[in-house]
């Protein structure tokens, strides 16, 4: 995700590129959980 | 700018020193009821999770700067987290059959996520990129 969004500067990213950034990080958030909740065992908890 | 150092952050290193007090000192101080051991490690979720996640992010470029974590990054992460952890997770069972659904854990996901955000700036208004100084560009301008 290094290229510029589209349509306005790193400065002023467009809402597109917002919702875009926004699905990007609730995905790799709810990949992040299971791999939370792999590592975390009960006996730690 | 601040750069965020990930693992080396200085609220990830407290908030691993604190899990680790929490695990060795406090838990067996108390009772299963008591708040340390309910509530204690869900308080650190989001300053000890949120930075090795970050760095993981980082490498596959799904984040291009170093910057302090962003209000975007934490709120999805608290928001998706708070739901999986609570709500989705216990009633999957499987390996997930050990875990609870309690409402006041997201509360204090929230309440560590708000510390750990303050701690970073997170919520400061990002100041914008100054201009260089007329005088400076003028210099320039003349030398090229």
């Amino acid at each position: 995700m290094t290229e510029e969004p589209p349509g306005g500067s790193p400065s002023e990213p467009s809402l597109a590129w917002l919702i875009v950034k926004g699905l990007l990080m609730v995905l790799a958030a709810f990949f992040s959980a299971n791999v939370i909740l792999v590592l975390h065992t009960p006996a730690g908890h | 700018m601040r750069r965020f150092r990930y693992c080396l952050d200085p609220v990830f290193l407290t908030a691993a020193a604190l899990y680790l007090v929490n695990r060795w000192l406090l838990k067996p101080l108390e009772s299963h009821a008591g708040f340390f051991h309910a509530y204690g490690n869900d308080l650190l979720c989001i300053p000890f999770c949120l930075p090795p996640c970050l760095w993981v992010y980082r490498r596959i470029r799904l984040r291009d700067h170093d910057r302090m974590p962003t209000c975007l990054e934490l709120l999805t992460h608290l928001v998706v987290w708070s739901i999986y952890f609570e709500a989705v997770a216990p009633r999957l069972g499987g390996p997930f059959a050990w875990t609870v659904g309690d409402p006041w854990d997201a509360v204090a996901y929230a309440v560590g996520g708000a510390v750990a955000a303050a701690a970073w700036g997170t919520f400061r208004a990002r100041r914008p990129v100054p201009a260089p100084a007329p005088a400076v560009s003028a210099a320039r301008e003349a030398h090229s």
